[in-house]
């Protein structure tokens, strides 16, 4: 390449005129073109990341705030202890949670994926297509059966579980005190109790379900009362929409009592309003998930949990589950080392690290772990981890649907239940509309 | 030249390949750019709009003709996401056109701070969409907000600006006035100082009064301006994804999803990437129709 373009440099030299800005220009473009392919030679390398002799492997994960810092430091004591091997190391990306999925399908399509990545098990579905069958790779099927039934669609295995996370009731003690309410809140009857307490003796606003009403929690917990009311959102092959009927309707007829006639929460959707509120003492108790222990412990007041019994003659408890799981998405030219080396940093990640439930209030699948001192004598445990557990054991848990073609989280299949809290919609009506988004959605 | 031409061996025939040539070579940059980055999109897209496409593994796709067009004409959704947009462009454009006109015309009359008022009215301009929605998100908001603060002191009960079907598309719709009028506003401006003064002193001697000169001559002298800004923002408003995707992510309900919003969420929510080229595709339609009306109702005889 640089003889010849030496040599086309001195060839111009013998032009009749303009030899010098000529020659000038093409240098400068000559010039150009090679920092440019150094550069991009740069980047490549930056890219890559890695010495000759050194195995990186990719791993993509949507936690942020508390669980975040936990998935952090496992990942910091994998690179620090190489349990693979001296020259395996894990390098964490981080995507935020609303992009994580549009990424991972992006990069899937475009052939570039990363060796692993979280994966919510109601996606496993989706993305079945584009992941590696694990069957074979997997060293334990130690893990708690449900989760890891979750993780196995069609007979084959496509991710290593590693946790479960229902919702659960949390409360602000100091306020239910001040009501003049003792914890626990363990039954409807008790919930109301405490509800209209606080609204007559404190400033404060009970109930509200969400704390981030922007963030898809009110389906959540909508779902938890469909399923307390013994309906179900779909057929068994998720090809009809089953929820427009007497449970469906009376989930979300609660909801709307909450800010409307009940006036425990205000018609308010605001995303962080109920956040703030939380946190500063304004809004007593709210739902939300195992993750949600990070944002209580930091607050300055006694907190208390329990079991999800917020929705008035329910059949049966049940709580909204979701698992976190850990993929390997397949590459082109994926060599049977690499899968397996993949599985095991999978497998290390879920196997060896009681903080993630310890810390980050998680349910371990691992039955190790889930059933380890570590766990069980954790400060965590006593507050809120024993009563995911025993709803786990008990059956109490209505995971989300895995679905082919449609996405559980996406914000547009399920406003109508924030309109109907917001008491802009009559809840027939936002049924009626939940029911042609989802009919639509589906297909 | 002929001689210089001989001279040199190159006759104007060559001459003329050789111009092409490098008109060719300029413009090339921008032609691999256009070919690669929107004209291959265009055509794979429109190919894809008649698949039930698998962006997994794409040679399973199914051929399945016009279905996604015709699935188009009975989506409610689909329906209702053209009607928000819709909604929103008639909102937002002639508000642009005359919020711009206004400030337009009143920088162009000879008074102090010309300039400044210029940067101010622009500044909005150069915020990203995240920027002025959560801007505005901010003050429209029920709890802290600006807005329902001050309307607090005189009613009791301020709008949810956002969370009610009737404010949250004019709730966005304000932001986008906001946001987007300081472009027009400077292209209009520009139009309107190179309108001729003599024009104006002939109609003053005809008797014309201020009306009548902004009737008569400042706005066909615009004309081109006006156009312009109308086909913009109608392009851009047909657009809409960034404001209404941050402030109401769709709701209330389905109250401010548009177009795009439902084209992303069915390319990849429902990953049905088929349907959602379809929806690409009748998006451009209008775009175009759009254009063409415009182009003959407000452009067609000017040079």
């Amino acid at each position: 390449m640089v003889s010849d373009t030496t040599k086309r440099a001195e060839d111009d030299t013998t032009s009749p005129s303009g030899a010098s800005d000529s020659l000038g220009r093409r240098r400068f473009v000559a010039a150009a073109g090679a920092v440019g392919i150094g550069g991009l030679g740069g980047c490549m390398g930056v890219a890559g990341g890695q010495s000759s002799n050194e195995t990186v492997l990719d791993y993509w994960t949507l936690f942020g705030g508390g669980d975040g810092e936990i998935m952090a430091s496992i990942i910091d004591k994998f690179n620090e202890q190489r349990p693979l091997g001296e020259n395996v190391r894990i390098n964490r990306q981080r995507t935020p949670w609303a992009e994580h999925y549009t990424r991972l399908f992006t990069s899937m399509t475009g052939g570039k994926p990363p060796d692993i990545a979280i994966s919510h098990a109601s996606y496993l579905r989706q993305f079945q297509d584009a992941l590696v069958d694990i069957s074979d790779n997997l060293n334990s099927n130690d893990y708690v059966d449900t989760i890891l039934d979750a993780c196995r669609i069609d007979g084959g295995q496509y991710a290593v579980p590693m946790d479960s996370h229902p919702v659960g009731l949390y409360y602000n003690i100091d306020l239910l005190r001040e009501a003049g309410v003792e914890p626990p809140i363990d039954s409807f009857s008790k919930f109301q109790e405490a509800c209209n307490a606080i609204l007559e003796n404190t400033d404060a606003l009970p109930f509200s379900p969400d704390p981030y009403w922007g963030g898809g929690g009110g389906f959540r917990q909508w779902f938890m009362g469909l399923h307390q009311y013994e309906g179900s959102m779909f057929n068994d092959d998720h090809t009809e929409v089953t929820f427009g009927g007497d449970a469906g309707t009376r989930s979300l007829d609660f909801l709307a009592s909450i800010s409307g006639e009940r006036g425990w929460d205000r018609p308010d959707i605001s995303a962080d309003r109920v956040a703030r509120g939380i946190r500063n003492g304004s809004v007593a108790m709210t739902v939300n998930g195992t993750w949600y222990v990070s944002v209580m412990q930091e607050q300055n007041y006694e907190w208390g949990f329990d079991k999800p019994r917020v929705f008035p003659e329910a059949q049966q408890l049940r709580s909204t589950a979701d698992s976190h799981t850990i993929v390997v998405p397949k590459q082109p030219n994926l060599s049977d080392e690499r899968v397996q080396l993949s599985v095991d940093a999978a497998e290390w990640i879920t196997q060896e690290n009681p903080s993630w439930g310890a810390q980050a209030g998680h349910l371990p699948a691992y039955s190790p772990i889930l059933n380890s001192d570590a766990l069980r004598k954790s400060v965590l445990w006593d507050k809120t981890l024993k009563y995911f557990a025993e709803m786990a054991a008990d059956g109490h848990l209505a995971y989300w649907p895995q679905l082919g073609n449609a996405d559980m989280y996406a914000t547009s299949n399920w406003t109508w239940i924030t309109d109907a809290y917001a008491q802009n919609t009559p809840v027939d009506a936002a049924i009626q509309q939940g029911v042609e988004a989802w009919n639509s959605a589906i297909q | 030249m002929a001689t210089t031409d001989k001279l040199d061996g190159i006759t104007p025939e060559s001459r003329s390949g050789r111009e092409l040539m490098e008109g060719v070579l300029f413009a090339s940059p921008y032609l691999i750019i256009f070919g690669v980055f929107l004209l291959l999109p265009l055509l794979i897209g429109g190919y894809m709009s008649l698949f039930d496409w698998n962006a997994l593994a794409p040679a399973e796709s199914t051929f399945i003709g016009l279905d996604n067009y015709a699935r188009l004409l009975a989506d409610e959704q689909f329906q209702n996401a053209l009607f928000n947009t819709a909604y929103f462009a008639v909102l937002t454009v002639p508000s642009i056109l005359l919020v711009g006109l206004g400030l337009a015309l009143g920088v162009n009359r000879d008074i102090k701070g010309q300039g400044f008022l210029r940067a101010i009215f622009f500044s909005p301009y150069i915020l990203t969409v995240s920027v002025a929605a959560i801007l505005w998100t901010d003050l429209y908001s029920t709890q802290y907000g600006v807005i329902n603060y001050y309307l607090g002191m005189v009613m009791s009960n301020p709008p949810q600006w956002l969370q009610s079907r009737l404010f949250a598309m004019p709730a966005i719709a304000l932001t986008t006035v906001w946001w987007l009028v300081g472009f027009s506003f400077v292209i209009l401006l520009s139009a309107r100082q190179s309108v001729p003064e003599y024009l104006y002193e002939a109609a003053k001697l005809d008797g014309a009064g201020t009306w009548r000169q902004f009737r008569d001559v400042t706005v066909p002298q615009m004309r081109g301006a006006i156009f312009f800004v109308i086909v913009i923002n109608l392009i851009w408003a047909f657009q809409v994804y960034g404001q209404p995707y941050v402030m109401t992510a769709g709701g209330p309900g389905q109250a401010t999803e548009t177009l795009v919003m439902y084209l992303y969420q069915a390319a990849f929510n429902q990953r049905s990437f088929g349907y959602a080229s379809a929806i690409g595709y009748v998006l451009t339609a209008i775009l175009v129709g759009v254009s063409i009306a415009n182009y003959y109702l407000l452009g067609g005889d000017n040079e």
